[in-house]
């Protein structure tokens, strides 16, 4: 699932690029407005994030251009400006959402997981739910029960359990964890893929220190014992 | 403010202006008056002047006439002779001391003349009262008659009466001998000298502006007129003298144009008065003007800083937010056995949101001050957004060894702005970081009815002084300095949570207790349902 981040500030943009991507989307990042809309029409991303003050055109005019054409794509719009009036001009343009900096992480990650949920929802996706070990994993809804316990997922999360259930006993080491659910372009770091793994523990196994769903095959990889 | 400030400044302008207005149109109305009183009295002086010379020429014709009276005989071709002599004398008539008119007389041979003179005076013949003077007249006894008195010698008088073409003259004088002798006075002579009397035909060299002045007759018919000015007919005369006897009946009307009446009289003094009137206005208005731009100069001003501090605030979040943000995603790349590392970023992360906080303060208390605060309730429980603000502020009052303890439910769906109450909740926690020292524990209380939802939020600190609790809810007010050594703040934190309590249709109110501070919130919580 594409997204695009629209924002000038570097660093800014660098970090919501980097909150996305540890999310499971690939990120298509613009500088300014006008770069934006060429982004935009260039790669057709399923979800867009939208700096309002952008130099040459600003977030509401590209949030009204994009809607000229695009009626279903959610835009959640990130931006400094906290007026009530802000907000209400800028879902009058036509987005889904309106965040205000400063914003915490989980915020944000919050907001974009629901307006994927919507947009899986409104397309029909064809993502079929699957179970792995007691939980039963719903790719459109980011969400997995456990009886009448939900956990909240990432799309990275959906990918790692899906990959693990498909392959269901098998070892499945760090390269092809990597390639399939970072995407081949990512730079491993063996750290990156322990460290979301003992996160995603804490969430879905009842114990994590003793794991039943995702388990560790010491120089080996991670496996599904099913 | 600006339409208020117009307002007042407008009234303060136009109410004097108006007071002065009125005074001023009352001024010279009254002023118009006077110069009017004035103008008709030189006016009337003027006719006075012209009344005073025909009294005199009266007196000179009533000595010619007596002249003409002294008759050295009766008879008739002498009287007859001295009618023709004087211009002034039409007819003749002598009266026997008995009362008998022996000239003319009716059994003689008259001429036509006489006969028409005795024609036109016959009713007289009948009583020789009209030939008494007043001093004669008041020592006759009305009972026998006036002709049974001995007339007094060298009287005399007028008569007059109407007949025929108007006015007619009769002068009489008793004569030494107890003869009556009168003469009908030729009107048309009379007339003339009279106007003769009368100005000239123009107001050349008069200080008294053009006019009409005109000789009335009984029937108010004009004998005479003068002056170019055509006055309307239906214009009473500016001032009337009536003339002296025998001519009582006749009067002088000064006919005067309206805008005469001020001319060189009231006119500079009402120049004078709304000269006055026109600076004093202007003086009013200059001053209005420098109020009114030097409000506006301090209103912008006012607004200029407002904005500025508005710039700053928004400028400041994307640096926070960057800070925050890179702290979050750091926290998440730790390792889990680094716990000194994960406080440090703990920490980051709750100075931010301090300084969030701070900005978000300033914002909504710019907002405020241009009435532009509002809330929007949402579906949503209060008990959740407690947590949320309590953890975030756990790192702080964990590190500071103050325990927090929530009691109560209130966990209804309600209608609730959750960005009012997490700012009303995060600036009296803060207040509780910041000023609560020696403070151990935190105890949150909360209470739901149907419409409203109760927090009291105390903790066990130094309290606040009795004599500054009524001030800590006012703007940029900090307690003593010996509670706020070392410690930062804006003193606009209460402030705001007040009004934010106020906007949410509830009220937050110091609750003195033996201990500690406490502080009672209440809101406007309606089921989200209903």
């Amino acid at each position: 699932m594409k997204i695009l981040v629209a924002e000038d500030d570097q660093l800014t943009r660098q970090g919501l690029i980097d909150i996305f991507e540890d999310e499971g989307y690939e990120t298509i990042a613009a500088a300014n407005g006008k770069e934006a809309l060429a982004r935009f029409v260039e790669y057709e991303p399923d979800v867009v994030c939208l700096d309002i003050m952008m130099p040459d055109i600003s977030g509401y005019d590209v949030c009204r251009e994009i809607r000229r054409t695009h009626e279903a794509v959610p835009i959640l719009f990130i931006s400094a400006k906290s007026e009530e009036i802000d907000k209400v001009l800028g879902l009058e343009m036509g987005a889904d959402d309106y965040i205000v900096k400063p914003f915490g992480v989980k915020e944000v990650v919050a907001r974009i997981r629901a307006l994927t949920r919507r947009q899986a929802h409104t397309q029909k996706s064809t993502d079929k739910r699957f179970t792995i070990g007691d939980l039963e994993v719903i790719p459109d809804e980011l969400r997995a029960h456990r009886g009448k316990t939900v956990i909240e997922l990432s799309l990275r999360d959906v990918s790692i359990l899906r990959l693990l259930a498909e392959n269901k006993g098998k070892v499945l080491d760090r390269d092809t964890l990597f390639d399939v659910c970072w995407g081949l372009n990512y730079m491993p770091n063996s750290r990156t893929l322990d460290q979301h793994i003992s996160q995603l523990r804490k969430r879905i196994e009842n114990d994590p220190k003793h794991p039943a769903i995702i388990t560790t095959v010491h120089n080996a990889g991670y496996r599904y014992e099913g | 403010m600006k339409k208020r400030l117009i307002l007042i400044l407008g009234l303060i302008v136009l109410l004097p202006m108006s007071v002065l207005i009125g005074f001023g149109i009352m001024l010279a109305q009254q002023e118009k008056e006077r110069a009017q009183a004035r103008y008709e009295r030189v006016l009337a002086g003027r006719l006075s002047d012209i009344n005073g010379g025909i009294v005199r020429l009266i007196e000179s014709r009533e000595r010619e006439l007596l002249r003409a009276l002294a008759l050295p005989t009766f008879e008739p071709e002498q009287i007859r002779s001295r009618v023709r002599e004087s211009r002034l004398l039409r007819q003749l008539f002598v009266i026997a001391p008995d009362g008998t008119l022996i000239h003319p007389r009716e059994d003689a041979i008259l001429t036509g003349e006489e006969r028409a003179f005795l024609g036109r005076t016959a009713s007289l013949w009948e009583s020789g009262e009209s030939f008494w003077s007043p001093e004669e007249v008041a020592t006759a006894n009305p009972k026998i008659g006036l002709k049974r008195n001995a007339p007094l010698s060298n009287s005399y008088g007028w008569h007059t009466w109407f007949w025929g073409e108007g006015l007619r003259l009769i002068f009489w004088t008793h004569l030494p001998s107890g003869h009556i002798v009168g003469a009908e006075v030729e009107r048309a002579a009379m007339l003339a000298d009279i106007i003769g009397q009368l100005p000239a035909d123009d107001f050349t060299g008069s200080p008294l502006p053009e006019g009409r002045i005109t000789l009335m007759d009984a029937q108010n018919h004009p004998l005479y007129l003068w002056g170019s000015y055509v006055p309307d007919k239906s214009v009473n005369p500016t001032v009337t003298q009536q003339l002296p006897a025998p001519f009582s009946a006749w009067s002088l009307h000064y006919f005067a144009p309206l805008e005469g009446m001020t001319h060189g009289l009231g006119r500079s003094a009402i120049f004078n008065i709304s000269s006055g009137l026109a600076a004093l206005a202007l003086c009013l208005a200059t001053l209005a003007i420098y109020f009114y731009r030097e409000s506006s100069r301090d209103m912008h001003e006012a607004a200029r800083r407002v904005t500025f501090v508005n710039q700053v605030s928004h400028e400041l979040k994307t640096p926070l937010t960057n800070i925050r943000m890179y702290a979050e995603l750091l926290e998440k790349r730790i390792p889990e056995n680094d716990s000194r590392t994960h406080n440090y970023v703990e920490i980051l992360v709750s100075e931010t949101q301090r300084l969030s906080r701070l900005i978000t303060n300033v914002l909504t208390f710019a907002s405020h001050r241009r009435g532009k605060l509002k809330h929007h309730p949402q579906p949503a429980r209060v008990d959740v957004v407690v947590a949320s603000v309590i953890a975030s502020f756990s790192p702080a009052l964990e590190s500071m060894g103050i325990s927090v303890s929530v009691e109560g439910c209130a966990d209804r769906h309600v209608l609730l702005d959750v960005d009012v109450l997490e700012q009303i909740l995060g600036n009296l926690i803060n207040n509780v970081e910041k000023y609560a020292r020696g403070a151990t524990t935190l105890c949150i209380k909360q209470h739901q009815s149907v419409d409203t939802t109760t927090m009291t939020l105390s903790d066990n600190g130094i309290g606040i002084p009795a004599t500054q609790r009524k001030t800590i809810f006012h703007p940029f007010v900090r307690l003593s300095n010996k509670l706020t050594d070392g410690v930062s703040g804006t003193g606009i934190g209460l402030t705001i949570a007040r009004q934010l309590a106020t906007l949410h249709g509830g009220t937050l109110e110091f609750v003195p207790t033996e201990a500690g501070a406490t502080f009672e919130l209440t809101l406007n919580t309606p089921e989200a349902n209903a």
